[in-house]
């Protein structure tokens, strides 16, 4: 199945320099309390985290 | 008569059913939609398979004002092979209306049961009854559906720890897809963006320390209006130290094998499009 992915990270995944900004707002900035940024054909994006799950390998439990 | 055909003809008018409750059940990351060793799926299936072909009768028989043979349909049902009871010659009639009935029957049970699927993720019921939850929880977890409808995931980012020769791994990627085994559990990942780093090189040996070694618990930038300058230092921080610890992965795409994975982080953000007044401050 497909994840859900937003059609502008689509584009920004699509050029190299641009996915290695949105990994560094994410893990970088987002993932450590921030909400990174990535600016892509001239349109800044705010990248924040909604919710983090430790995932183990007892799946059932997760939910 | 053999038992195998009257098991065949019981298959041939469940089918609507089997129809109905695959379409519901459908999910791209399955291999397999569902476990038919089940005796509940066959009751599941049995009772649309049934309220199909009572509406079917109703039609055929009321609109179209045709007999449907119900004493032919019973001896194919128990296999009786007495030639005086079998009538050939009306089984012969209604064999081409009986299969178009059929087909149209598998149609229309496979169209119910998207838009009943469709009804049912579209007003949440899954979350009310766990008997219409279509999906596995694999599902539920790897799209973000259980998270709250209002927050629109952008993308979702995996990090999995893998053994390697030199100790254990952490790849981290945005996901794209995911299939789901046999057996329902997960079987691979498709990530893109991935970059890897060495598990001991965790943010302990990168941690950003001014003169405190305490770590102090960093605000999000939402709810701090004074984004001090040691926040400040710590983001920037945390960006120079990202090429020392990671290294970006060449290739389109990722696969791994579920099997490989040690353990897996599962972060879920939000993408919003800021006017160039706010991102200057940010």
């Amino acid at each position: 199945m497909d994840a859900p992915l937003d059609k502008d990270i689509k584009k920004m995944l699509a050029d190299k320099e641009a996915a290695k900004k949105l990994m560094q707002a994410a893990i970088a900035g987002a993932r450590n309390g921030h909400s990174g940024t990535v600016t892509i054909d001239g349109k800044t994006y705010k990248i924040a985290k909604t919710k983090t799950l430790e995932k183990s390998t007892d799946s059932d439990s997760a939910l | 008569m053999s038992i195998a055909f009257s098991a065949v003809f019981l298959f041939l008018l469940f089918s609507p059913g089997i129809a109905f409750r695959m379409a519901f059940l459908k999910s791209d990351s399955f291999q397999v939609t569902m476990d038919t060793s089940l005796v509940s799926e066959v009751l599941l299936m049995l009772f649309p398979a049934a309220i199909f072909h009572c509406l079917g009768i109703v039609v055929v028989e009321g609109v179209w004002g045709k007999n449907v043979p119900f004493d032919q349909i019973y001896y194919l049902i128990i296999g009786n092979a007495d030639l005086h009871v079998l009538n050939f010659a009306v089984i012969k009639t209604h064999f081409a209306f009986f299969l178009s009935y059929l087909i149209f029957q598998v149609g229309l049970g496979y169209g119910l049961g998207r838009g009943f699927q469709w009804l049912v993720l579209h007003y949440r019921l899954d979350f009310k009854s766990r008997l219409l939850k279509p999906f596995n929880h694999w599902d539920y977890l790897l799209t973000g559906r259980f998270l709250d409808p209002k927050s629109k995931i952008g993308f979702i980012l995996i990090d999995v720890i893998v053994a390697g020769p030199e100790g254990d791994l952490i790849y981290c990627g945005i996901l794209e897809k995911y299939f789901l085994s046999k057996d329902k559990n997960l079987d691979k990942l498709y990530l893109v963006s991935v970059f890897r780093r060495k598990f001991k090189e965790d943010t302990k040996q990168f941690k950003y320390s001014p003169e405190t070694k305490e770590e102090a618990p960093m605000p999000s930038l939402e709810a701090t209006a004074d984004f001090d300058k040691q926040e400040k230092q710590k983001f920037n921080h945390y960006f120079k130290q990202f090429d020392k610890r990671y290294y970006q992965m060449p290739g389109d795409y990722f696969i791994i094998a579920y099997s490989q994975v040690k353990n897996m982080n599962i972060t879920y953000y939000t993408l919003n499009e800021v006017a160039e007044t706010d991102a200057s401050k940010l």
